[in-house]
């Protein structure tokens, strides 16, 4: 008797991980194939909608998110906008001048990096961590150690966000007020990080030793109680987005 | 005599930045088959010994080992991974702390399916592993869904479904409910009929440890006392006492049989060098405690109903409340009755409705948590969680630092220094200042936790918890911060399933059952 996963609520949580993968795939293929930025304002649009519609995230924890991702594609923006100057010129800082085309390269930059993020995020968003790996070691035959290593870090960003959680609580709890000012600001933040990390390392140091107690690398296979089946819809999904992506490839 | 299953010969440890050795020249014998109960008071070196047994010290925890450790003939340092996992399942003490997977299902099949077990077996072990544990009905939960309680009992049920020959259990039972310790109890017995080798951990000479056939106590990392299980409750009850893990004034039967019962008022064992103050050994006079019904109440909950956002099932309903200035509190209940939930709503953890929670008559749902945290101090459930510091005594002084603005680091006020050197000589963390408080036992951390929460003078004390998996001095000493804290006008609201050590000073005792709470009559 194998045992397969019980429903999910939304769309693409139930989609199998493999599937999907092809579908992140595709579309990072995508995004770094084009340069105009209005196409990946579109594709962005797209993201976010999928991302409150078909994985069920939060708006408030996608503008979080957004927000965090933006704080590196900012710098990432100027930086372009004003290493890659080309067409008119709009104006100037000292020796750097700000161009249309720079502005043009710069926005594709930052919207690339923002949509490549948000769409892994769908997809860890979307994805039982288990279940992908059943997948890739049973269907692909990825070694299983691997398999859970990659798994172990599609979790991590949830742990860490997890520990930020706990250490802002207890930060409040103890009678922490919120920071003033710029130096009282940053020392929060420093501080924060700092707590967050050790929490989330200590984490991974307690969950290593809690696999290596259940046998974990033990041998070179391992047996799995489940099976996560490749189905159909998973089968046009994978079709579909690699036709999309073909199309959109050559428009 | 059967040759042992478990060998330490001298053995000598110490953990990674520390200097005193958790386990100091010990040695112990194991049988086959034998149940052995492993107690002594919190940082006597029993977690420190458990995960020694299996490997997880040194080679992943690090720190120094010296002498000899054999797990069913294999040294656990240099053993290759399937020869423990094979030979020695060990339940954690933190369930967090052995939880590696997203499903309940997926933790419980996550070991044999490591050791190659065909799918079928597997299947029905984990069937088999959750009926023992009553969690078939949350198979497919996620464990972060789960309460404490039953986060432990999934890790209780991973490891039973390994089927390893030896169990640990480090103090598995101390997050779980009555019926769950009569059930872990009775698992037990089974266990130990089927022929496995036990070793239950604890801080107290409970029920388990005494229905052990063998009672090993610990102090300072090496064996004090090693005997009989009821012959060492009967004949050397006071030495018991002096170690911290029977209370005092309990009757031997009491203790061998049904130590659940109460926790009799008293001083703390031996080992405890002061109290909080000089009052604080005696009850506290309940006619003295809660003011009447005329003065206002501090804190008042009025038909409070709540549900995770994005879950459809109702946590709490028609919960109505309220204490006043002094007042004593006890919330009861099984794990998953939504104890922790409503401690966290308190708190504004987590988002609390409009209009039902009232803070000195004031409506409070929108009121900041670090507002709230001004007035009302709170206990994690997971004493980890309110650490915020690098050390033990900096733990201590970041409340009052934070009250009197003072940078982290500066100097504090000398009576603020000698409460909180006090405080910490009374929870016996004295020459422990410079320690890491991760790096502490299970209930020391808890003591470290409740003891920084006294530093600052409060309103309200919320403790989540605040004896699981303390020692009977622990548990006294937490009680004697309670009583002074009480006297001198705090009101507490103490969630708890060990009421027994409480419920002598408590003016209400709560139960939470499904959602609702009720008031439960003071025995």
């Amino acid at each position: 008797m194998r045992i397969t996963r019980a429903r999910s609520r939304f769309v693409l949580q139930k989609f199998d991980p493999l599937s999907k993968l092809v579908a992140l795939i595709s579309l990072a293929a995508l995004a770094m194939h084009w340069n105009n930025p209005l196409l990946l304002a579109i594709m962005l649009a797209f993201l976010v909608a999928a991302a409150c519609l078909g994985a069920g995230m939060k708006l408030g924890s996608l503008r979080r998110r957004l927000t965090f991702i933006g704080g590196f594609s900012l710098p990432l923006f100027l930086l372009t906008a004003f290493a890659a100057p080309g067409g008119r010129v709009l104006g100037a800082i000292g020796p750097l001048e700000l161009t249309t085309g720079g502005l043009y390269d710069g926005g594709a930059a930052a919207l690339r990096m923002i949509c490549l993020f948000l769409s892994s995020m769908i997809y860890i968003a979307s994805t039982d961590p288990g279940d992908f790996v059943i997948m890739t070691v049973q269907k692909l035959g990825v070694p299983y150690r691997l398999a859970f290593g990659v798994s172990i870090a599609l979790t991590f960003l949830p742990l860490l966000e997890a520990e930020g959680r706990v250490a802002a609580a207890a930060r409040e709890i103890r009678g922490g007020r919120p920071a003033r000012g710029l130096r009282g600001r940053m020392q929060r933040v420093k501080k924060h990080l700092a707590a967050m990390f050790t929490a989330a390392i200590r984490r991974v140091q307690q969950t290593a030793g809690a696999m290596e107690s259940k046998g974990f690398g033990a041998y070179r296979d391992r047996t799995f109680l489940r099976e996560v089946p490749l189905k159909k819809k998973g089968l046009i999904m994978m079709l579909v987005s690699v036709m999309i992506t073909a199309f959109m490839w050559v428009l | 005599m059967k040759a042992p299953v478990i060998e330490l010969e001298h053995v000598t440890y110490t953990y990674e930045m520390e200097t005193r050795p958790a386990l100091n020249d010990l040695s112990l014998l194991v049988e086959p088959g034998e149940w052995v109960a492993i107690t002594g008071r919190s940082g006597s070196g029993k977690s420190a010994l458990c995960q020694l047994l299996n490997g997880y010290l040194p080679r992943i925890g690090g720190g120094e080992r010296e002498g000899v450790v054999r797990v069913g003939g294999v040294d656990p340092l240099e053993a290759q991974i399937a020869e423990i996992a094979g030979r020695i399942g060990i339940v954690f003490q933190d369930p967090d702390a052995q939880l590696v997977q997203g499903r309940v299902e997926d933790e419980v099949s996550f070991g044999p399916e490591n050791l190659r077990v065909p799918a079928l077996e597997i299947a029905g072990r984990v069937n088999e592993a959750l009926a023992a544990v009553r969690l078939t009905e949350q198979r497919t939960s996620s464990v972060h869904a789960l309460s404490g309680g039953q986060r432990q009992r999934t890790g209780i049920a991973a490891v039973l479904s390994m089927q390893t020959p030896i169990i640990v259990f480090d103090d598995a039972a101390s997050s779980l409910d009555r019926a769950s310790r009569e059930q872990l109890l009775a698992l037990l017995q089974q266990l130990h009929a089927e022929g496995r080798t036990l070793l239950t951990v604890s801080s107290r000479v409970d029920d388990i440890a005494a229905a052990a056939g063998r009672l090993v106590v610990l102090e300072g990392g090496t064996v004090a006392l090693d005997g009989p299980a009821e012959e060492l409750v009967r004949t050397r009850r006071d030495r018991l006492v002096q170690l911290g893990v029977l209370p005092q004034g309990a009757q031997p039967s009491a203790a061998a049989g049904a130590p659940q019962g109460k926790a009799q008022p008293g001083p703390a064992g031996h080992g405890t060098a002061a109290q909080p103050s000089a009052s604080a050994s005696a009850p506290r006079a309940k006619a003295q405690g809660p003011a009447g019904p005329a003065v206002s109440p501090l804190l008042e909950l009025r038909n409070l109903a709540f549900r995770y956002p994005g879950s459809a099932a109702t946590v709490l309903r028609g919960i109505s409340m309220s204490l006043r200035p002094g007042e004593w509190a006890l919330i009861c209940g099984e794990n998953g009755s939504g104890k922790t939930t409503l401690s966290q709503l308190l708190m504004n953890l987590l988002p609390m409705p409009k209009g039902v929670l009232f803070w000195e008559g004031r409506e409070a749902s929108r009121m900041k948590t670090y507002e709230l945290a001004e007035q009302i101090g709170y206990l994690f459930q997971e004493p980890e969680h309110q650490f915020v510091t690098s050390n033990v005594l900096d733990e201590m002084l970041y409340g009052p630092r934070l009250d009197m603005s003072l940078e982290p680091g500066a100097p504090v006020p000398e009576e603020v220094m000698q409460r909180a050197e006090s405080l910490l000589e009374v929870a016996g963390l004295g020459g422990r200042h410079d320690a890491s408080p991760y790096l502490l036992s299970g209930g020391e951390k808890r003591l470290l936790g409740a003891a920084a929460q006294f530093m600052s003078r409060k309103k309200l004390y919320v403790l989540d918890e605040p004896t699981a998996g303390t020692d009977y001095a622990g548990a006294k000493v937490l009680t004697n911060l309670c009583r002074t804290a009480s006297e001198e006008g705090a009101a507490l609201l103490i969630i708890t399933h060990e009421p027994e050590h409480f419920e002598d000073e408590a003016d209400t005792i709560f139960t939470l059952d499904q959602g609702e709470l009720r008031r439960s009559p003071l025995r």
